[in-house]
């Protein structure tokens, strides 16, 4: 007794719902039928909606004798793919299954060909596409009606005919490979929903940070910039400061540099844009920005760590910051690299109170308040990027 | 018996080739590379050569040119990927007789190869 094919095939089914690449689920199902059935060669044609055509994906076995991997496409008028196509046809054979042996004794059945007066002509130029492939058996693997491929097999290495139950293994297999490549394009198709999904929040974020550049004359391009360095710093940090941080960071820390000053919403214009120094309540009031900011994003659930760095990012490593007067640690990361990111770009710009500082000028300024300010490790960061002219 | 040279890098491909002409009763012979077919085309003096564009060295296009600078005039069949109208244009102009896009047909390209080789044969035979 050969192989277990049932249990192969329960085999076979496992991996292929842990396989989301189609390809790869195809190349593990040739070298399986290769190594298990042993035959000198086999493929699979899938079918190609760009080229209107069934391409030969994978191919492996002897070479010589295998069909070399994207060399060849069977366009949809052939007569093999049109055969498989029309399930009526499977009247004719088992399954849909073409067996070459099968055409050829049907070929000398007088009887049948008399009875079914197209049979000669079909058979005929079936034979001959299976001549031109090499190929002894070809099975078609539909999802519901769709020809989704076929996988062409070689001569068996023992020179023996196919039995029944090993073609059988093989309609299942090519039955549950046609499921298995629709899940996974489905897989595809919904991992670039959430990609166009995530692109469509990012957009948004990114119009509604634009409104607070517009009502602030003086920082016009200051929360882009200020997302450009907050994700250089953060980067930076991963990657020499090793800091542990999950996959949603960077996206967190992007939305949240994106809308760190949207609370300046609420503070009116003429203060935003007062030429002359500040007097205490014009002060008390800018510094409302950061809780305005969180209370405007609370309702939204999924941005709970973004909103920390809205309402954090004024907040000092001494205590002295606000909204809060957070020291140290208690203070978010993400707040903490806004912070730097922030007051780096203040400095860079022009001020109704004071002109701009050169970045050495800036960088030596957030070196003086480290411990003080700034959190050590982003301040350090910061100077790195500074030093390598990354800034 | 007529003869055809192969010329692809792609081992798979060539070998491929090259039982596919067999089994259909054509002398055939390899190479990996157009440098070696150039030399070839003196040695073997095939009746038709199986070009393909893509190489490691020197492409399809520069053996061709060669070819015709050696006034070499055996005929070619040029094969080239889907979008390269650039390089089936000037493979025109070096008057090669077909050329077959990758991926290909197997019975174009069996049909194209042999009546191809079936005229150049008539014609020696007359």
């Amino acid at each position: 007794m050969g192989i277990n094919y049932k249990r192969e095939l329960e085999d076979a089914a496992r991996k292929m719902i842990l396989v989301h690449r189609p390809k790869t689920l195809i190349q593990l199902i040739v070298r399986m039928i290769v190594n298990k059935v042993k035959v000198h060669h086999a493929g699979i044609l899938l079918y190609n909606s760009k080229l209107n055509s069934y391409i030969l994906t994978v191919s492996r076995g002897k070479v010589g004798l295998k069909i070399p991997t994207g060399f060849i496409r069977i366009d949809t008028d052939n007569a093999m793919i049109k055969f498989f196509m029309d399930k009526t046809n499977h009247r004719y054979v088992d399954g849909g299954v073409l067996v070459y042996n099968k055409i050829s004794r049907m070929l000398r059945n007088r009887y049948l060909l008399r009875k079914h007066k197209d049979l000669k002509g079909l058979m005929t130029s079936l034979k001959t596409q299976m001549n031109l492939l090499e190929a002894v058996v070809a099975i078609p693997s539909y999802f519901q009606n769709e020809l989704l491929g076929v996988l062409l097999l070689g001569r068996k290495i023992s020179g023996r005919n196919f039995r029944r139950d090993e073609l059988d293994f093989l309609v299942a297999l090519a039955h549950d490979v046609a499921m298995a490549i629709r899940n996974a394009q489905l897989f595809e198709e919904l991992q670039g929903q959430i990609e166009r999904n995530k692109r469509l929040f990012l957009e948004t974020t990114k119009a509604l940070a634009t409104t607070i550049d517009a009502k602030d004359h003086y920082t016009r391009g200051h929360t882009e910039r200020v997302t450009r360095v907050s994700l250089s710093l953060a980067k930076k940090m991963i990657i020499t400061e090793r800091i542990k941080v999950d996959a949603a960071f960077l996206d967190d820390l992007n939305i949240s540099a994106l809308l760190h000053d949207i609370g300046k919403i609420g503070v009116p214009e003429h203060i935003l844009n007062k030429k002359g120094e500040l007097n205490e309540e014009e002060r008390r009031k800018i510094n409302e920005h950061p809780l305005i900011g969180a209370a405007i994003l609370e309702p939204i659930e999924d941005l709970k760590r973004a909103i920390d760095g809205v309402k954090y990012h004024h907040e000092r490593c001494d205590g002295r910051g606000y909204p809060e007067g957070l020291k140290g640690d208690r203070i978010p990361l993400v707040a903490s690299i806004i912070a730097v990111a922030d007051s780096y770009d203040a400095m860079t710009t022009n001020r109704p109170y004071r002109p701009a500082l050169n970045k050495k000028q800036a960088v030596d300024e957030i070196h003086k308040c480290i411990d003080t300010q700034f959190q050590p490790l982003v301040a350090k960061a910061l100077i790195e990027l500074y030093e390598e002219g990354c800034l | 018996m007529p003869k055809l040279l192969i010329v692809d890098d792609e081992m798979d491909v060539r070998e491929f080739a090259k039982n596919f002409f067999q089994r259909r009763k054509i002398e055939v012979a390899v190479s990996s590379s157009g440098e070696e077919a150039l030399e070839m085309l003196v040695k073997e003096k095939p009746d038709l050569v199986l070009l393909d564009v893509r190489l490691g060295g020197m492409d399809g296009i520069e053996v061709l040119s060669k070819m015709r600078e050696m006034q070499d005039n055996t005929q070619v069949i040029m094969v080239t990927g889907v979008n390269e109208k650039e390089t089936s244009d000037k493979a025109k102009e070096l008057g090669v007789v077909d050329y077959i896009h990758k991926p290909l047909k197997l019975d174009e390209l069996e049909e194209v190869v042999l009546k191809r080789l079936l005229k150049t044969n008539n014609k020696k035979a007359g």
